[in-house]
């Protein structure tokens, strides 16, 4: 499995530092934590990557890549109207 | 393949700080970004930012994205602006990220794996956006964004 991994860091007001990791979901494109072992997780069997708890509960696959190009595409359309 | 720096402010909530806008060149990718507040902390309250996709780009004072690299071009594929007058027209309901940041620390995301990173559509006045929906605390909320073009 592909794993859309970033990291994210925060600093609170001592100074302690917390870091964890994130997923970027596949299909939506929203950045959310890396859920712990046993954490409930979205996944999509057909493209095989990690998604958010939502687009998990859909049974559609949607890349968001095939999201952009449609979007791009709608637009190339409408400039040369 | 070229990274750029783009920095934006706020000091008023709900208003963007800084907004990454596309151009039909292509798509770039938003592969870091920190939240922080420079200024003496009012109380201690949470700030909150939202990285939300926007389809117009509202009026921005123009940020001159610089390049990590000084041999570099300037940036083709994007535009940055910073301390939103007319708001984007954001997209509703797609939050790319919410976060509660205390003003007297900070907050930094960095995509790891280019899956991670955010890609911005090659579509003029598209983008994203960093909305700073709650002051909290703060007094002058600073975004600091990394994009790769």
């Amino acid at each position: 499995m592909k794993l859309a991994l970033g990291y994210a860091e925060s600093v609170d007001a001592y100074g302690t530092s917390t870091i964890v990791e994130t997923l970027t979901c596949a299909h939506c494109g929203k950045v959310y934590d890396k859920p712990a072992p046993g954490e409930s997780f979205g996944f999509c069997h057909m493209c095989f990557k990690a998604v958010c708890l939502s687009c998990g509960a859909s049974t559609r696959c949607e890349p968001f890549e095939e999201k952009l190009r449609r979007l791009e595409q709608r637009q190339r359309f409408l400039d040369h109207l | 393949m070229a990274i750029y720096a783009a920095q934006g402010s706020q000091t008023a909530a709900p208003k963007t700080a800084l907004t990454i806008v596309s151009t039909t060149n292509g798509r770039s990718r938003l592969i870091e970004y920190t939240l922080s507040n420079v200024g003496a902390v009012t109380v201690d309250s949470q700030f909150e930012v939202q990285l939300q996709r926007f389809t117009a780009a509202g009026t921005t004072t123009a940020v001159t994205p610089s390049g990590t690299d000084p041999s570099d071009p300037a940036a083709t594929l994007f535009t940055a602006g910073s301390n939103a007058t007319v708001e984007p027209t954001y997209t509703a309901g797609v939050v790319i990220d919410d976060k509660g940041v205390n003003p007297r620390g900070l907050y930094r995301w960095t995509a790891y794996a280019p899956d991670a990173e955010i890609i911005l559509p090659a579509v003029a006045a598209n983008g994203v956006g960093f909305l700073l929906a709650v002051l909290g605390g703060a007094a002058k909320v600073i975004v600091d964004a990394k994009i790769r073009q």
